[in-house]
């Protein structure tokens, strides 16, 4: 299946204009707040008056009431039906034939079945909600940020579990997310929202790779270090690795599948890594990667510097007092100071 | 019919009644915005601020012998004291069907649309179930109100031992005949009980109607 559309929302000042063509598979759609993300979303699926086109298969969705559109929206806030169990929340919108067992299964909801909503935990309630808007049967998926508000150790459990079943349901889904590493992991393809327009639209590792980019700060940026030669040594508590012709300490655990292939990703968020611009003595840090600073860019009171690190490029954020007393400027020589603990497996 | 019964009777029929178009009337209301809605919202709720006489000479105006549903016979039945409990009773119960409607999340009718469900669905399964605890504290105010009726239902009901005389007319006539004080002290202690007993049930009934739809 394959969604398009083209549509135009204007409320009081905002003004939304996307057009996003062909989507099939998981598309995640990334921006600022306020980019228009929610808005779009509430568009596709006819909730806000909008203009424009929405084709499914090349079927017009746009001309119909919400109800007959049949686009699954997982809201931010489950918006599980307080006053029915969870069993009957799964069974109200239920196509005829939908697989009632299979989405419990999947989301791991046999224990739930006879509770009521308000006896569940946040992450509990994402679940009975996505397990509903699967069993209506959409023909198009439109998810507002399901990790949002959960710890990371929650987020990091239901993660797979989500990823799974949007990929089992198999239908043009837009996945809204403000983390870089949510979007690497379930989409397989990144549009970027900024001040109601599409600003990129293009593969993940490459738009949220591109440090500095517009998108990658959007997406709440991170750099993205494609790492090799991945071998765990238990007895340090590190892994070791290469990016590039750089030498890495890497953090364990190493995930099943980057060990299994020697190679993965890495993330870096800007904000962790330290500059400075005299060759460093002994520190915590296990990696110390030299450079050369290419770039700086104040932006609202944040300074992103970009330092080339033998072919490759990292972008750190620093203090605008930071670059006026150390004298980051284009050329200048600056070590970056990584913690291992600081990057983290995509 | 002894004024008690007849009272309970009337007031539960009045409060059936109104049923239908308080649900309407308030849930048409909560959703509204403009001035046909602040037209409708008046006339709903005279009744609450006119004398009940007044309430009352209305009813004649429409239902008496010259009036436009002369036809139905109504003045002088006990079915005209259900109408004018009724009538009296209907701005309390739309007010609280309306408050309650317009404090659901407009969120979780937006999700039932997403899943399919229409309007006239959604209205059913969503809104009213979760309305539910106000639709009840509504229909009690207005078994309440219908049951202290007075001023509307002598005009258009009369005053009928048997058949309009309720327990406030009861009491308003045993004060009017010679040595009638211990009877009046007793329909007194009668409307006490029952109206203080209405709003009692009223608060506990919304509690655990509010506790089964989970809003509280």
């Amino acid at each position: 299946m394959s969604l398009s559309f083209d549509l135009a929302v204007r409320r009081g000042a905002h003004a939304l204009h996307a057009a996003i063509a062909d989507i099939d598979g998981v598309v995640g759609l990334v921006g600022p707040s306020g980019a228009g993300k929610t808005t779009l979303l509430l568009a596709l699926a006819g909730l806000v008056p909008a203009h424009g086109t929405v084709t499914v298969d090349g079927e017009a969705l746009h001309g119909l009431p919400t109800h007959a559109r049949r686009v699954g929206v997982l809201f931010q806030d489950a918006r599980v039906f307080p006053h029915l169990t969870v069993a009957a929340n799964l069974a109200y919108g239920a196509a005829p034939g939908a697989d009632t067992a299979r989405w419990v299964e999947a989301l791991d909801l046999g224990d739930l079945l006879a509770r009521r909503p308000r006896t569940l935990s946040g992450g509990e309630l994402r679940r009975v909600a996505l397990a509903r808007t699967l069993l209506a049967a959409p023909r198009v998926l439109a998810l507002d940020e399901p990790l949002v508000g959960l710890d990371p150790a929650r987020r990091a459990a239901l993660l797979p579990r989500l990823r799974a079943a949007v990929q089992a349901a198999g239908v043009p889904t837009l996945w809204v997310s403000h983390h870089a590493e949510e979007v690497l992991a379930v989409a397989d393809r990144v549009v970027v929202l900024d001040g109601g327009r599409v600003v990129a639209d293009g593969p993940p590792a490459a738009l949220l790779g591109d440090a500095g980019g517009l998108a990658a700060r959007a997406a709440g940026l991170h750099n993205v270090l494609a790492v090799c030669d991945v071998m765990v040594h238990a007895g340090r508590g590190t892994a070791s690795g290469r990016w590039g012709d750089v030498a890495l300490a890497l953090p364990l655990p190493v995930p099943d599948d980057v060990a299994r292939r020697g190679a993965g990703r890495v993330l870096l968020a800007p904000q962790e890594v330290i500059l400075a611009v005299d060759p460093p003595g002994r520190t915590s840090a296990r990696n110390v990667l030299a450079g050369t600073v290419r770039a700086v860019a104040v932006q609202d009171g944040v300074a992103a510097v970009t330092l080339a690190v033998g072919a490759a490029t990292l972008v750190v954020d620093v203090t605008p007092g930071s670059v006026t007393t150390l004298g980051l400027e284009p050329g200048a020589a600056a070590w970056a100071l990584v913690k291992t603990r600081a990057l983290r497996w995509a | 019919m002894n004024p008690v019964l007849l009272s309970l009777t009337v007031a539960s029929l009045a409060t059936l009644a109104a049923t239908v178009p308080a649900v309407a009337l308030g849930t048409w209301l909560a959703r509204r915005r403009g001035g046909l809605r602040l037209a409708v919202q008046a006339v709903v709720l005279a009744p609450l601020v006119l004398p009940p006489v007044v309430t009352g000479w209305v009813l004649l105006q429409l239902f008496g012998a010259h009036g436009p549903l002369a036809a139905l016979r109504l003045p002088f039945t006990t079915a005209a004291a259900v109408v004018a409990g009724a009538v009296v009773g209907l701005p309390l119960y739309v007010r609280a069907v309306q408050l309650a409607v317009e404090a659901v999340d407009p969120g979780l009718e937006q999700a039932a649309a997403t899943l399919g469900a229409s309007p006239w669905r959604v209205l059913r399964t969503v809104t009213l179930p979760l309305a539910l605890p106000g639709v009840v504290t509504g229909a009690l105010l207005a078994f309440a109100r219908a049951l202290g009726e007075f001023g509307a239902t002598i005009l258009v009901a009369g005053n009928l031992p048997g058949t309009t005389r309720t327990l406030p007319l009861a009491l308003f006539t045993a004060l009017q005949t010679p040595g009638g004080e211990a009877e009046a002290a007793r329909w007194a202690a009668w409307s006490l009980v029952l109206s203080l007993g209405a709003l009692a049930l009223a608060e506990v009934l919304a509690r655990a109607v509010a506790r089964r739809v989970g809003t509280a």
